[in-house]
Formats: C-alpha cells, sequence, structure tokens
C-alpha cells in the first residue's frame, strides 16, 4: 500500500515534465521544438519567440495557478476539518474577482497615477489579491473571536453570497461594451495570451502562501485531532488560523487575479491525493500542489488543442479531467476502501 | 531544551464564563508529581472546562493557572505543550490517519524525533493496540479508537497527563489496564489528572479526588475523606455505599433521593 | 413680363438655398447622430438618439439640452423636425409611424463596403443639402479611390479584441488593400471574421500589426494587444491602430485611415 502510493506521487511528479513537453509542443502553429529550443531564450526567431514568449509563460502559468489551488485547497480542508471545504468558500475566489471587476469597470475614473498603473497592467492582479484578502478579514471579523470551524464557514458562506449579490450588482451599472463577457472570463478563467509578465506577478504571492502554510503544516496535522487536542499540542490562539487564511489569499488570490476563478481544482484534488499522503494534511499541502499543477496543466494542453470558435473554458475542462477520477472514488469507497 | 520530569500545577481562584454564565468559579487546588487526581462530579459540574483550563485549550476568565510557580499564560504555547499533554472527552479524528500516524500526532512538541516509530510502538503497546497500528482510525471501534488515542496521550514526555473520561467507552479488562497504566505513569513521577464517572475506579486508583458541583470546588481530599454517603447523596442526589475490600472500593448506588 | 420674371429671380436668389431649409434634424441612428453631431451646427439638431450620451461612441460635443430619443414615434412628434434620418434597421416602426403622420423622414443606407459607403454618403448629401464637411469627406475619399493601389504591397494582419482578426469582405479589409497591404488573414482564408492566435501573429510575420481602438481602459479582452511578445512590433513603430467610429460609423473616417494606412505603408516600404 505505502510503496503503492508514494510510485503514485513519484509518476505525478514525472508526468509533469511530460506534461510540459506536450504543451510546449502544442499550439496553433506547428513549431521546430528543438530548434527553437536552441536558438535560446534572446532569440528574434518566430518560432523560438512563439516557445519562449509565449508557450513557456503559459504553461508555467498554468503550472503555478494549479499547484496555488490545489495547495489552497488542501489548506483550507485541512483548517475546516472538512472534505467538502474548497478556496472559494471563505470568499478568496469571489473577493478577488469583485475587486478585479470594480478596477474593470469604474477604476478608469481614478486620477492620473492610478491611470499610469492601470496602463501597465499590474493594478487589476495586485488589487485582486488585496480583494481576497479583503474578502477573508470579513470573514475572520463576522466570525469573530476563537471562531470555530463551523463559524467560519457559515461566515464564508454569508460574505460569499454578499460579494456575489454585490458582483452582479456592478456589472448591472458596468458601463462597458465588455462587460458581460468579461465576467465570463473572470468567472470561468482562462490562460490564454497570459505572459511572463502575469507569471511574475503571481508568483512571488503564490510563494509567500507556500511559505505561509509551511510554517502552519504542523497545525494542519495537530488539527485532524480537533481543536482542543490542536491547542493542547501547542497550537492557540488566532495566530495559526490566520497563518492559514493568509497563505490562501495569497496564493489562491494571486491565481484568481491572473487566470479567473478556475473552479474543481482546489476541492477535488485534494481528495484524490489524500490516500497517497496517508491522510496527512501537512503532506497533503505538497502532494496537491503538485497533482494541481498537472491537472491544470493538462486542461490547458486540451484547451489548445481543442479546436472551436470559442476558446473552451478552462474550467469546464478541469472538471472534465477530475471528474472521472472522482467517480472512480466514490466507487472505491463504496466498497469500503479509501475515503 | 532541558525537559522537565516533574511539574507541579495549580489552580488559584479559577474562574471561567461563557455567554455571561459562570461554569467555573474560584477553584483553587494544586495537582501534584507522583499523584494521581480523580476530578469527579454530576454532569455539568464543570470538570471538562477545568480540565480545558489545565491544559491550556481554554483561557480562564480569570484566577490563574500556575506552572511549578509560573503563570501558565506566560508559558510560550511550544513549550506548554511540552509540559502537559490532553485528552479531550470526544475528539473525532477529521481524517482516517493509521493509527501509527495519529499515535505520532502526540510526538508533534517534539518535533521529529529519532525514535519517533519506537515510541509509538511502545505507546500502542501500552493500550493493548499494536495490532491495528496499520488501521485507519474511522475504522476502529468506539473503544479501539479510545484506546489509540490514550496512545497518543501517553507517548510525548509531558510531565502532566491530562485525560477527560478515558474510560468512556473502554470494556472493563482495558478499564483496568488504563487505570493501572495511569497508576504507573504518576508512580514514575508525573503528575496525572483525569475525569471519571466511574467513582469505584477513582476510589481504587487515585491518591486523590475533587469533587465538583455547578462550577465550585465541593471537596478535596483522599477518596475516604470525598466519598461519603452524605457528600455524595447531597451532590449527585442518590442514597449510596462504600465498601472497602482490600483498599478495593465499591461503590453502589441505591436509590433517587 | 421680362421685367417681372427678373424680379422674381432676383427675389428667388436674395431667398436662402432651399436645400439649407431644414432648421430642426433629428436622428433615429447612432452613426447618423454622429454624422450631424459632427458636420451639422448644434442649434439645426433636434433630437439625437440616447446611444449618444455614451462617451464610448461620442467623438464630438453634444449641444445642452438636446433631446435624446430612445426611438419612439411620439417623442420625435412632439418635437416637430423638418427632417428625420433612419437607418437602414432599427427604428422602422417609429419612422413608419412618422412617415404615415406626413413628417420627412429619410432612410439612409448602411454602409459595409467602400461602394455601400459613397452610396451612403451620397444619400447624405442628397438630405442635408450642401453640408461643407459632408461634400469634402466625400470628394477626399472618391480621389482617394481612385489614385492607383500600389503594386508593391506590404503586409498587415489585423488582431482586434478577444483575438478577432478581419477578412475578405470586410471594409477593414478593402481599407487595407487600397491602401497597398496584403491582408494576411484574407489570405489564409478567413472570411468575414476569424480568430488569430497571437502564436499565429509572430509566426505570419505581418508589416504592419492593426489594432481596432476605442477602449483605452484595461480589458481581458485586449489581453493579446498588451501581450509583451508585440512589444517589437510597438517598439518599432509597425503598428495602427483603427479609430473605434470605424466600426460604426465609417462615414466620418474612412477617408483619415485610407490616407494614415497608405503613409504607413510608404514608411514600411521606404525603411526595408
Amino acid at each position: 500500500m505505502l510503496t503503492q502510493n508514494k510510485s503514485a506521487l513519484v509518476l505525478f511528479a514525472l508526468a509533469l515534465p511530460l506534461a510540459l513537453i506536450a504543451a510546449l509542443a502544442s499550439g496553433p502553429v506547428s513549431i521546430d521544438l528543438g530548434a527553437a529550443l536552441g536558438d535560446g531564450w534572446r532569440s528574434e526567431n518566430s518560432d523560438a519567440v512563439i516557445l519562449w514568449q509565449l508557450r513557456l509563460p503559459r504553461a508555467l502559468l498554468a503550472i503555478l495557478v494549479g499547484a496555488a489551488l490545489g495547495m489552497g485547497g488542501a489548506a483550507m480542508q485541512g483548517m475546516l476539518r472538512n472534505p467538502l471545504a474548497e478556496p472559494a468558500l471563505l470568499g478568496v475566489s469571489s473577493g478577488a474577482a469583485l475587486a478585479a471587476i470594480l478596477m474593470l469597470y469604474y477604476g478608469f475614473s481614478l486620477p492620473g497615477f492610478w491611470g499610469l498603473a492601470w496602463q501597465s497592467g499590474w493594478l487589476l492582479p495586485a488589487l485582486a489579491i488585496v480583494g481576497a484578502f479583503c474578502a477573508v478579514a470579513c470573514v475572520w471579523l463576522l466570525a469573530g473571536r476563537g471562531a470555530s470551524a463551523s463559524r467560519l464557514v457559515l461566515a464564508g458562506v454569508a460574505i460569499n453570497a454578499f460579494l456575489s449579490a454585490l458582483m452582479a450588482l456592478a456589472l448591472n451599472y458596468a458601463p462597458s461594451m465588455f462587460a458581460m463577457q468579461e465576467i465570463v472570463f473572470w468567472l470561468l478563467g482562462s490562460l490564454a495570451n497570459r505572459g511572463w509578465d502575469q507569471l511574475l506577478l503571481a508568483l512571488p504571492f503564490v510563494l509567500i502562501g507556500a511559505v505561509l502554510l509551511f510554517c502552519a503544516r504542523n497545525y494542519l496535522r495537530a488539527l485532524s485531532l480537533g481543536e482542543a487536542s490542536a491547542a493542547s499540542l501547542g497550537f492557540r490562539g488566532r495566530r495559526y488560523p490566520l497563518l492559514v487564511l493568509a497563505g490562501i489569499a495569497s496564493a489562491v488570490g494571486a491565481a484568481v487575479a491572473v487566470a479567473g476563478t478556475i473552479g474543481f481544482v482546489g476541492l477535488v484534488v485534494p481528495h484524490l491525493v489524500r490516500p497517497l499522503v496517508r491522510q496527512d494534511p501537512g503532506l497533503l499541502l505538497w502532494a496537491s500542489a503538485l497533482a494541481g499543477a498537472l491537472l491544470l496543466l493538462l486542461a490547458d494542453i486540451v484547451v489548445i488543442n481543442f479546436v472551436g470558435a470559442q476558446e473552451l473554458r478552462i474550467g469546464a475542462v478541469t472538471a472534465f479531467i477530475g471528474a472521472p477520477f472522482f467517480f472512480w472514488l466514490i466507487v472505491s469507497a463504496r466498497r469500503g476502501q479509501l475515503l | 531544551m532541558k525537559e522537565k520530569k516533574h511539574l507541579e500545577a495549580s489552580c488559584l481562584k479559577l474562574g471561567l464564563e461563557r455567554h455571561g454564565q459562570p461554569v467555573l468559579s474560584e477553584i483553587s487546588c494544586t495537582f501534584k508529581p507522583y499523584e494521581l487526581t480523580a476530578v469527579v462530579g454530576p454532569n455539568g459540574a464543570g470538570k471538562s472546562s477545568l480540565l480545558q483550563c489545565l491544559a491550556g485549550a481554554l483561557k480562564p476568565t480569570s484566577g490563574r493557572i500556575e506552572l511549578d510557580g509560573q503563570d501558565a499564560e506566560q508559558v510560550p504555547a511550544a513549550r506548554r505543550a511540552r509540559l502537559s499533554a490532553f485528552l479531550p472527552q470526544a475528539e473525532v479524528p477529521a481524517w482516517s490517519l493509521s493509527s501509527a500516524d495519529l499515535v505520532a500526532l502526540g510526538l508533534l512538541p517534539w518535533g521529529r524525533p529519532a525514535d519517533r516509530e519506537q515510541r509509538v510502538s511502545a505507546a500502542l503497546n501500552l493500550v493493548d493496540a499494536q495490532q491495528f497500528a496499520d488501521r485507519p482510525v474511522t475504522q476502529l471501534s468506539g473503544g479501539e479508537l479510545r484506546r489509540v488515542q490514550l496512545a497518543r496521550l501517553l507517548v510525548g514526555e509531558a510531565p502532566l497527563l491530562i485525560a477527560d473520561e478515558p474510560t468512556a467507552a473502554l470494556d472493563i479488562r482495558h478499564q483496568l489496564q488504563l487505570m493501572q497504566n495511569f497508576r504507573r505513569q504518576a508512580d514514575a513521577g508525573k503528575t496525572v489528572v483525569l475525569a471519571l464517572h466511574d467513582l469505584s475506579l477513582a476510589a481504587r486508583f487515585c491518591d486523590r479526588v475533587l469533587l465538583l458541583q455547578g462550577g465550585q470546588l465541593r471537596a478535596q481530599g483522599t477518596a475516604e475523606d470525598v466519598f461519603t454517603p452524605a457528600l455524595i447523596g447531597d451532590v449527585y442526589g442518590v442514597s449510596c455505599e462504600f465498601r472497602w475490600r482490600d483498599g478495593v472500593a465499591d461503590f453502589v448506588p441505591l436509590d433517587l433521593l | 413680363m421680362h421685367f417681372a420674371s427678373r424680379i422674381l429671380l432676383l427675389v428667388l436668389l436674395a431667398l436662402p438655398p432651399v436645400t439649407l431649409a431644414q432648421e430642426r434634424i433629428a436622428s433615429l441612428n447612432l452613426c447618423l447622430d454622429q454624422v450631424l453631431l459632427n458636420w451639422v451646427a448644434p442649434e439645426k439638431i433636434a433630437s439625437v438618439t440616447w446611444l449618444s450620451a455614451n462617451e464610448h461612441y461620442r467623438s464630438a460635443p453634444l449641444p445642452e439640452d438636446i433631446h435624446l430619443n430612445r426611438g419612439r414615434a411620439e417623442e420625435l412628434l412632439r418635437l416637430e423636425p423638418d427632417l428625420i434620418l433612419v437607418g437602414q434597421f432599427g427604428a422602422q416602426r417609429a419612422a413608419r409611424r412618422l412617415r404615415d403622420l406626413g413628417l420627412n423622414v429619410v432612410s439612409i443606407p448602411d454602409a459595409y463596403s467602400l461602394e455601400q459607403l459613397l452610396e451612403q454618403l451620397g444619400a447624405m448629401e442628397d438630405a442635408l443639402g450642401q453640408l461643407q464637411p459632408l461634400q469634402q469627406q466625400k470628394r477626399r475619399l472618391e480621389k482617394r479611390l481612385a489614385l492607383p493601389v500600389p503594386q508593391e504591397k506590404a503586409s498587415a494582419l489585423i488582431l482586434s479584441a478577444n483575438n478577432i482578426t478581419y477578412g475578405s469582405g470586410l471594409l477593414e479589409h478593402q481599407l487595407l488593400e487600397h491602401a497597398g497591404f496584403a491582408n494576411l488573414a484574407a489570405e489564409r482564408g478567413v472570411q468575414q471574421l476569424g480568430r488569430v492566435s497571437l502564436e499565429e501573429v509572430i509566426a505570419l510575420q505581418p508589416d504592419l500589426l492593426v489594432f481596432y481602438g476605442g477602449e483605452k481602459d484595461f480589458a481581458i479582452a485586449h489581453l493579446a494587444a498588451r501581450h509583451p511578445v508585440l512589444k517589437n512590433y510597438i517598439d518599432s513603430g509597425r503598428t495602427y491602430t483603427l479609430p473605434a467610429e470605424l466600426g460604426f460609423c465609417p462615414a466620418l473616417v474612412v477617408a483619415d485611415v485610407l490616407q494614415q494606412l497608405t503613409d504607413k505603408r510608404k514608411t514600411i516600404v521606404n525603411a526595408e
């Protein structure tokens, strides 16, 4: 059992570079991959430009966003002691999306300095991250001192509903021609036309999130025993849940900022890999990051190779790929295994 | 860091309020090394709250807890976790960890000691649970899970052991085994505090008894001193009788008062 | 008799020209709104559609206390305009009703190609009379179209919002061809609208990359145009941005666009 689990994780780790190569090889234009690689990063050759400036950042962004979502989902499930939790539950995604929407449709009225930052494009994701933090802070304040997991979930559901209503309201008054369509982008997620700038923007926030969650890994382990036991094992006070929430907001907020809200990954990936790490909530963070990255990269390969009038929504594809695993998991749970 | 072998824990005028209602009021008592103390009292007397305050899972609203004369609130959480180990009344594992992995969680305050696996299997041996070391805890019966959780409590080196109704759900063999275990821990110099409902077990194994009623300390002392039919009748509302035979007490409740 | 006719002629000459008799003009069409706002004196405009209040469409100031109509007959009836302009589509029921009530309603055809554009300008001229900016625009366009198309072609590709490109059969394509560009999208068989990925833009290496303007604000739809991979094009000045008006009222800008595209081609060919 144990060796089987380990080999499954090794398989994931090996599949990631293979999927990366597949992602680099797929696209509407066929390029000579070897020559483009040889030409190097600075080459003006169009094959090299396509590889280094278009395909590589997009593939790496898929890996980064997938890892952030997987890790965020694992942390959220661990903190709430609930396998049905996902990062969006505490308003992280809707907070980020609402901030982005407000900026998109009402941001142009801001004075000159902001207008400049607006043009460069980084303000939008940065604000989305702030929005994610604000949403989590609202949940935190609403839940109150020393909130239990169930109170946090309740507060999260309430804040989430409120934010969704605000999003609809903001949309109703949106003056832009693209308003409706932009909402679809934000709510279903997309990696199209993303470049190194978006990757570099999200990377530090995702890394900060990973470090925060790393610091909280033993808290998540202790929390498998419940809040009182965790407190007696030295994880007392609000410091640790705040650490986890900040980690999730940072990693997932950054992912939402550059790729929109891609569902499913944060919910199902931790489920899929939990048996592979012997249910350890600490190790689950990294295993989920790995599996989330792989799932999103595979989904993006499908998106790229899908021929159609419109680009397929990556959120739909993640469900397409991930759901069968989930079915299998449910069926095997019925036979008294796992779960 | 130098590990403490012995620890004296005291409650000084401990008070706790919840939703404006007093749960504990002005409780003062001391738990000493080499002593096995039973906290008894009817449902809602505040046994669990007292134990949770002692373990640092609840913060008292007034008064304080001292560990070897030092205010426990001033002790860093990580250090306090190495001083006391706690088993709550109902500990439901969130994930179906294997029994061995759950026991290993008891070592979290000590980081990752090299002899982790030996310690875990030794702790499982103590509670007669080594045979389900690899079994997921969600597949254990209530009593089996309780034993695994006790192994988690005992696996560390904390000088103060606190357990809330450890004997609940255990069969008579494992109740006996458990109390013998705690007796041995106390004899080895640990300070052991148990909340118990079984007055016979309390009388037989414990050096001292605290009797709580309505958040107040009604009596403390040896079992012979506290377990008088008059006091028990007053606190529990039952008429009863204690039969002492070779140091083994037999508590027989007779009728409602 | 002879004298009398002379007097009559003098009197007639002293009167303002008949064609400028329309003193109050209303419009039921967004493009015609813009034509009025840009080319007709503000005091003569009785009403434009409510869409023209949107900054996105408006290229000329909106006169104060102008009535913004929502395409309903009764609104216009009250204003008693001398002339009501309607487009080929939209507000047709209101137009019919107004016409039945005896108002002067003139339908101006829409324009989706250069040929239709000339017809449209002609129709406007007929309705509005000797309007100097309108006639000037028409003359400029006719002159441009009469010039021979340059033989040595440069290549161009349009990259609009949401990775949309414009192929054969569209006005944008005709403009590129007339200015001496080969539209790479049309060469790849795109008819009407098609999609072009950034990879294809890089692989096709057009001499000129054409954006569609209008939206100054950040939008995900414009992410492709902001991708750093296009930095080379922007830095070397090999880009051109079509004005947003070209999309909803080409009559206003088409002569300028043609001129600018021709100039752009010249600098590109000379640079090579």
